[in-house]
Formats: structure tokens, C-alpha cells, sequence
């Protein structure tokens, strides 16, 4: 479903993404662990084409992210087909950047009807199944600033799906969340899994990984240092997938 | 007892000034803050080379008393054949006054609103303008509003400049009804009210617009 091949992304000098390389088959979830500054987020953020790349591929359902490849050149795609294209493959984040001036319902409902073309009737209603799922029916009318952190992390969950996407990528959803809030946020994602939603997901959450992962990658310095599938988090290969689990361990 | 017989044939003259000053008011405002609505968006958003140039500009108007940029649409614009009636040009440099400095508003309040709410909606798909007007700016327009609704009172006021280059507004027909009529105390007690009456309930609206949008939870706008 997602394919990405031998990416290159740098800030200036500074390379971000070096040569990453990895495949996310349809209906599974791939992992991506690594310690702040190993360019995890930068690789989803690439795939949702939130940042341009310089170098390499990602494509989603075989068609290709930000650009058109002809004669060996790039072409920056038109605007429409990569605003299209982020739609059918939507973030969520580790902040969870609810829009605040909108309800929970409003949250879920305000893309298909702004961008979709959804009827506004259509769109509430699909929101209110879309809460619902989350567990979040009887909260739909609450503005953010009135819903806990686990709250409106499930309900960005649900403003996502709202878009039906074809992948949905996870930016350390979790980690601005107290353990319970977690759980409840981990539940939701387990649900989509066994589902069969094809997922990206950066986490630090290794026993959460380790259930729900097909295959996990482990990054440093902007490169893919180890991957594999779930087992590999109990016997590591690498020193120092060794060394960042030992951290994580004590932490 | 005496000075009221006086003022009642005054009052005419100083409705058809107030009705200048009321035209020109709204003229500035609505123009105005329509133009600084779309100047700070071009400010937020655009290149280099522009922002350069509004700030250049707005740095001149805010350095630059009042009076002087009424005085150079009114003097020195003619001299480079750029004349208007008095009226216009008044409104022109009413409008110009307010765009600028709304502007300055906007500016502020798009750059309060945290850029994560721009990206979440771009990352849903959202074009870059659908995301401007949908998630952006309407809570741009909540930090705003104070600034804003401070921004029109002072403008309704800040008309009465033009009386000093002959624009018979209320300012300037009162000031004629005092030569006239030697009521100054009267006159500009009622130039007072006015003016009051007119500015009191723009603060209440702007105070209920405040209040309503602050319903909705100003706290999520500090972040998480």
C-alpha cells in the first residue's frame, strides 16, 4: 500500500531522511521506533507530502506522492491531486491540533463537507457514527478545550477516518497522554487494526507495538538501522536498537 | 433659558454634520477593514518583496501623525494632479489609516493562531484557502476582536481630524454653530454626547462578540 524508496529529505545541509527505504503492505501496520531527531516524523510527514523531498519515491496505492516522474525528471504534481492525495491518506498528531473553534462533531464533520462535497446532513450524521466509534457519542457537542487529552486525541482519530483514507499515519499519537488517556487512545488504533487499516505509526510505546506491528523499522541519524518484524524488539540485532530499548526500559 | 431658544435652530446644521460624520465613519470602516482584512493576509502569506512594502507603509503611517496624512492627501496629492472633492479626501485617507493599521491587527491575530491548526488542516486535504477561511481566520477573529472593535471606536472619533481642512462634518459644523451662537459650552457638550451615544454600544457589541466566542473555550488556543 505505501511504498517508499531510498527518500532523501535534508534541511540546508543538514540531511533529514537518508536514503530511507521501507514497504507497508495493505491492511498491516508498520512501526517506526527511534530516539528524537532520527527523522521519524519527517518520514510521515513526507508520505502525507506535508514536506517536499528531494530525492527518491513514496507511492500509496502505486500512485506516487508530490511528484510525476517522466523521462527521468520530477515533476511537482497540481495542487488539486496533492491536496486529493493527503485526503486519502490523513495524519494524526502528536498534539492533536483539534480545530478550536469547532465542537467535536464539527471537527469530524467540517472535511468531507468543505472538501468531499458531502451534503451537510450526510456529514453530521457519518461524525455522530464516527464519535460513536470512538467513544465519544455523548461528548460530540463539546468544544476541545472541554474534552481531556485521550478525548480529543480520539477525536482527531475520528476526523480523520472521516476522510475514509486509504492510510491513516500516526505521529506519536500517545505521547502527550497520561497512561490511562493512552489506553483509551491504544484501544481505538487496536479496533482499526484488526480492521485491517493499513497504518504508519511513530510510538514509543514498545509493548503496544509489539501486538498490533507487522513490521517495525528503527531509525538513527535519518536511516533505517534495523527492521523487521515484532520479535525483533526482544532480540535485537543491532547495538544500538539495544542500547535505545535499554533507555526506554529504565525510563 | 435663553440658550436653549438658541440652540434649537442649530440643531439642523449640526444633524446634517452629523450625518457627514456618520457617512465618512462608515465609509472608513467598512472599506477599511475589509482592505486590512485582505492586506494582512497578503502580509501573513505573501513573499518577501511584499511584506517589505507593507511594512514600509505601515511604518509611515504609524510614525506620521494623523493630521499630517489628511494633510498630504488634502495638499500634496494635488500638487502631483491627484486632486479629490473634500469629501473623498477625507475617505481616502480615513480608509488608507484604517487598512493599514487593521492590518496590523490581522497580522497579529493570524500569527496567534497556532501554525498546527493550518498543517491539520492541510493534511486533511484542505486547499490553502478553504484552510484559510475555514480553520485560520475565524480564530484569527476571535484573538482580534478587542483590537478590532478598539480600532473602529477610535476611527468614528478620529474622523472628527478632517473638520481642521473645511470638511463640514459634526466637528466642523459645530465648531461654525459656536461662532456663531458663542454656546461653546453647550455645543460641545452635545458633540460630546454624541459621539458618546455613537461609541458606547460599538464597546457593548465588541464585549458580547468577546463573550460569545469565549463560550466556545479560548483555553485550547493556549495549546495543549
Amino acid at each position: 500500500m505505501i511504498e517508499i524508496a531510498r527518500l532523501q529529505k535534508s534541511y540546508g545541509d543538514r540531511p533529514i531522511l537518508d536514503g530511507v527505504s521501507l514497504e507497508v503492505p495493505q491492511g498491516t501496520v508498520c512501526g517506526v521506533l527511534g530516539p528524537s531527531g532520527s527523522g521519524k516524523s519527517t518520514l510521515l510527514r513526507c508520505v502525507n507530502f506535508l514536506e517536499p523531498f528531494e530525492g527518491g519515491e513514496i507511492r500509496i496505492a502505486g500512485e506516487s506522492v508530490g511528484y510525476d516522474h517522466r523521462d527521468g525528471r520530477r515533476i511537482p504534481k497540481p495542487r488539486q491531486v496533492v491536496n486529493r492525495m493527503r485526503s486519502e491518506c490523513c495524519m494524526v498528531f502528536q498534539q492533536f491540533n483539534l480545530f478550536s473553534h469547532m465542537t467535536a462533531l464539527e471537527n469530524v464533520a467540517i472535511a468531507p463537507y468543505k472538501i468531499k462535497g458531502m451534503s451537510r446532513r450526510a456529514a453530521r450524521e457519518q461524525a455522530v457514527a464516527l464519535l460513536d466509534k470512538v467513544g465519544l457519542g455523548p461528548r460530540k457537542d463539546a468544544y476541545p478545550a472541554y474534552l481531556s487529552g485521550g478525548e480529543q486525541q480520539r477525536v482527531a482519530i475520528a476526523r480523520a477516518l472521516a476522510m475514509s483514507p486509504k492510510v491513516l499515519l500516526l505521529d506519536e499519537v500517545t505521547s502527550a497522554l497520561d497512561p490511562e488517556r493512552a489506553a483509551e487512545v491504544l484501544d481505538v488504533i487496536a479496533a482499526l487494526a484488526a480492521d485491517g487499516m493499513t497504518m504508519m505509526m511513530v510510538t514509543h510505546q514498545m509493548h503496544f507495538a509489539r501486538e498490533v506491528c507487522r513490521n517495525i523499522v528503527f531509525m538513527d541519524g535519518g536511516r533505517i538501522v534495523e527492521e523487521g518484524g515484532p520479535e525483533m524488539l526482544a532480540a535485537p540485532a543491532t547495538d544500538r536498537l539495544r542500547s535505545f530499548l535499554r533507555h526506554l526500559r529504565l525510563a | 433659558m435663553d440658550a436653549l431658544a438658541q440652540l434649537g435652530p442649530v440643531m439642523p446644521q449640526l444633524l446634517r454634520g452629523f450625518l457627514a460624520t456618520l457617512e465618512l465613519a462608515a465609509v472608513a470602516l467598512v472599506l477599511g477593514t475589509a482592505g486590512g482584512v485582505v492586506l494582512g493576509c497578503l502580509y501573513a502569506w505573501g513573499g518577501k518583496l511584499l511584506r517589505a512594502l507593507l511594512f514600509a507603509l505601515l511604518t509611515l503611517v504609524r510614525g506620521i501623525p494623523l493630521v499630517v496624512q489628511v494633510f498630504a492627501v488634502f495638499f500634496v496629492l494635488p500638487v502631483y494632479g491627484i486632486k479629490f472633492s473634500a469629501m473623498a479626501s477625507a475617505a481616502i485617507a480615513l480608509t488608507g489609516f484604517a487598512a493599514l493599521t487593521t492590518m496590523e491587527v490581522v497580522r497579529g491575530g493570524i500569527a496567534a493562531v497556532p501554525r498546527e491548526q493550518f498543517q491539520a488542516a492541510r493534511s486533511l486535504g484542505f486547499p490553502f484557502t478553504t484552510a484559510l477561511t475555514t480553520v485560520v481566520l475565524p480564530q484569527a477573529l476571535r484573538i482580534m476582536t478587542p483590537a478590532l472593535v478598539n480600532q473602529a471606536v477610535f476611527l468614528v472619533k478620529a474622523t472628527s481630524v478632517v473638520s481642521l481642512f473645511g470638511v463640514t462634518e459634526f466637528m466642523f459644523t459645530a465648531k461654525e454653530q459656536i461662532e456663531r451662537t458663542l454656546l461653546g459650552f453647550e455645543i460641545m457638550a452635545i458633540v460630546w454626547i454624541v459621539y458618546t451615544v455613537v461609541c458606547y454600544p460599538m464597546t457593548l457589541l465588541g464585549r458580547r462578540i468577546e463573550s460569545r466566542l469565549k463560550a466556545r473555550g479560548h483555553a485550547a488556543l493556549a495549546g495543549p
